[in-house]
């Protein structure tokens, strides 16, 4: 079932600025956890607050549960957003925040009450109920902003980065309890962020935003696997993808006369193109013709070494075991896989569907 | 020698600030203390020491309770449309104007006005006859009350133009305050669908409590203090209805020259403002959230 479909949806701040976003249509199904990324000011902020209501619409629309939505206040839509920066009432004690949404929608007190507790033991916030947010800790804060989302019992949930004030390892510990939360509660939820780890790690399907407009929407596995195009390349995974600039002949790719990859091309793909190659993809080999790497720096990262280098006048980092030892080497020698490559068009940037690229079935 | 040397640091630097306060504060007060307790005259080099007897004679005194009364309806008059005005008044720059400059300097030229001209000005105003209000009492029909020759609205004249003085002055602060609350929390109620009212109740007043405390209690000592008003629209008249405690202590010291039961009266009103502001703070645990 649809749970929310934007159709159309164009927004603009004032009339005679541009468009922040243009023709934007996504829909999103029942029990869905929809991830928004892209980088800062690409509207991703503006689509979900529109979704909440706390933005108008230029123009198109927005249907929450098969309704059309642009004209109904946010308290009608069935949603309760978690705000970036917690949005906790200062003045009001743990219990208060947490309720402060039944209060105002005048519910009984003892449901309230009920109500409240419940979703403190949900989030380990029992011992903290009388306790006022300055008193809390930043992941505590953060269940408090969670905690009065769910109490509210709607079938949406809409977070705009809600982890990013926290530490790196509290930051990975609530991706685990709102990944949970939402296997626990089946509730429909788009969520914010520009880090694209966590969209790998949080979401059933991602969307890849850029200038407002979406590059692509896909399982992690598939804009991972198959991005649309190099944006979308460079922005999903660490380190960043390599893209090299290479000629096409009729059964190989080349950088200058050196062959590159083979790989057999039907005649409509252009003579040159743009490979994408993920650093973790590249073989090391010992074949002394292979693929010459000159190394400029390596990076220990713990379980892998990034080394930095660049074949023929081409920047190419390559992600390698931290037990190979390198740091006395000057030159690599590395092999590209056909079925890890990854073609884009020069002048779009858009992927080449190629026969040769499989998906691996996992 | 060296904790000596320590010691002898010390009263250095806590000595020398010590020394103003000193001459200006502790031996003046000192001082009037002392007075009190005497009957001066302000010329004569002779008085006699009286003890209480002045303390006596003003708490059993019918001017002493007519002019409390005064500045209790004075003060609680004052302080209380001053924190609204100023309130609503912030609240209007932020929401209608955007931070008007143009809008925020109209209001808060009264404040940088000196209340002696602004006193004057408003005694035109106020002339019953030809003065601006009662010419436009008139337009409408409306009663046009003789104001500050009638003791039953002089009082009322000079409360108007206090608050009128000082709402532009609390209105920048509150502005200020505002503008600390964020945007979000207004948002989280758009959510839950607040009224204006809910939104004013749960989020701005208890967000801006701090500023409101901080403004109550300045206002309260400047009414408390009211001077300037009073001496150039009415002198305190007429029939005393205008006679604050403040404006009583000027009457006995410069116009009876009574300075013993002048200065007893002062430490009277020390007092008081001291017990006033402890209560303030006091109860502010209650209604102050920082
Ligand atoms: N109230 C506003 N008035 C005018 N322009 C705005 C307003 N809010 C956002 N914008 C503009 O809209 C664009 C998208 O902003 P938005 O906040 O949606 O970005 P974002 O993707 O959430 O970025 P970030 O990751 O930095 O939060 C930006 O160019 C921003 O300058
Ligand atoms: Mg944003």
């Amino acid at each position: 079932m649809k749970k929310i479909s934007l159709k159309n949806i164009t927004k603009q701040y004032d009339t005679n600025q541009e468009k922040i976003l243009e023709n934007f249509n996504l829909d999103i199904y029942d029990k869905e956890f929809i991830v928004l990324v892209g980088p800062s000011g690409c509207g991703k902020s503006t689509t979900l607050r529109m979704i909440a209501g706390l933005e108008s619409i230029t123009s198109g629309e927005l249907s929450i549960n098969e309704q059309v939505m642009n004209d109904v206040p946010s308290k009608d839509r069935g949603i309760a957003m978690v705000f970036q920066n917690y949005a906790l009432f200062p003045h009001l004690t743990v219990f208060d925040n947490i309720a402060f949404g039944l209060k105002i929608r005048k519910e009984d007190k003892k449901v309230i009450k009920e109500r409240v507790e419940e979703t403190a033991a949900k989030l380990g916030l029992t011992n903290y109920l009388k306790r006022k947010p300055k008193d809390l800790s930043g992941g505590q804060r953060q269940r408090v902003a969670l905690g009065r989302a769910i109490v509210r019992n709607t079938n949406i949930f809409l977070m705009d980065e809600p982890l990013s004030n926290l530490d790196a390892k509290l930051r990975i510990q609530m991706r685990e309890e709102i990944i949970q939360l939402h296997n626990q509660l089946g509730t429909t939820t788009v969520y914010v962020t520009h880090d694209q780890t966590e969209a790998m790690t949080m979401a059933s399907r991602i969307v890849v935003l850029k200038d407002g407009a979406i590059q692509q929407v896909g399982t992690p596995h598939e804009v991972y696997m198959h991005p649309a195009n190099m944006f979308v390349a460079s922005f999903i995974g660490s380190p960043t993808i390599n893209f090299l600039t290479v000629k096409v002949t009729s059964h190989a790719l080349k950088i200058d006369e050196q062959k590159i990859v083979e790989m057999p091309l039907d005649n409509s793909t252009p003579n040159e193109i743009i490979i994408g190659v993920r650093p973790e993809d590249i073989e090391l080999v010992s074949e002394p013709d292979a693929i010459k790497l000159t190394i400029h720096r390596v990076e220990m990262m713990g379980a892998d070494k990034y080394v930095y280098g660049e074949i023929m006048g081409q920047k190419l980092t390559v992600r390698v075991h931290n037990e190979l030892d390198i740091q006395s080497k000057q030159h690599l020698h590395i092999k590209l896989n056909p079925r890890k490559v990854h073609l884009f068009e020069k002048e779009t940037g858009k992927a080449i569907e190629t026969f040769v690229k499989d998906t691996v079935v996992v | 020698m060296d904790r000596l040397k320590g010691y002898g640091k010390i009263l250095f630097f806590v000595g020398i600030p010590l020394v103003p306060l000193l001459a200006f504060w502790f031996i003046p007060m000192f001082v009037s203390l002392w007075l009190s307790t005497t009957d001066w005259d302000y010329i004569s080099p002779e008085f006699n020491h009286v003890m209480l007897e002045n303390y006596q004679t003003i708490l059993t005194s019918g001017n002493f309770y007519a002019a409390l009364k005064n500045t209790a309806f004075f003060s609680v008059m004052t302080v209380i449309p001053t924190i609204i005005f100023g309130l609503v008044f912030a609240a209007l720059l932020k929401k209608v104007m955007k931070g008007s400059t143009l809008f925020k300097s109209l209001l808060f030229s009264p404040w940088i006005t000196p209340m002696v001209a602004m006193s004057i000005v408003w005694t035109w105003i106020f002339q019953p006859d030809v003065g601006l209000l009662n010419q436009i009492l008139g337009w409408f029909h409306l009663p046009q009350p003789s104001w500050l020759t009638d003791s039953n609205t002089a009082m009322w004249a000079i409360i108007i133009v206090t608050i009128w003085k000082n709402a532009g002055w609390a209105m920048l602060f509150y502005a200020d305050a505002l503008s600390k609350i964020p945007n979000e929390l207004y948002e989280v109620g758009k959510m839950e669908g607040t009224s204006w009212w809910q939104n004013s109740k749960y989020i701005t007043i208890p967000l801006v409590s701090p500023t409101t405390l901080f403004l109550v209690i300045i206002s309260l000592i400047d009414a408390i203090q009211a001077y300037d008003q009073i001496q150039v629209m009415t002198q305190g008249g007429p029939a005393g209805s205008t006679r604050t405690l403040l404006y009583l202590y000027y009457q006995m010291a410069f116009e009876q020259f009574n300075m013993g039961q002048a200065t007893a009266l002062s430490t009277i009103i020390v007092i008081l403002t001291g017990v006033l502001a402890f209560l303030l703070f006091y109860t502010s645990k209650k209604w102050v959230h920082y």
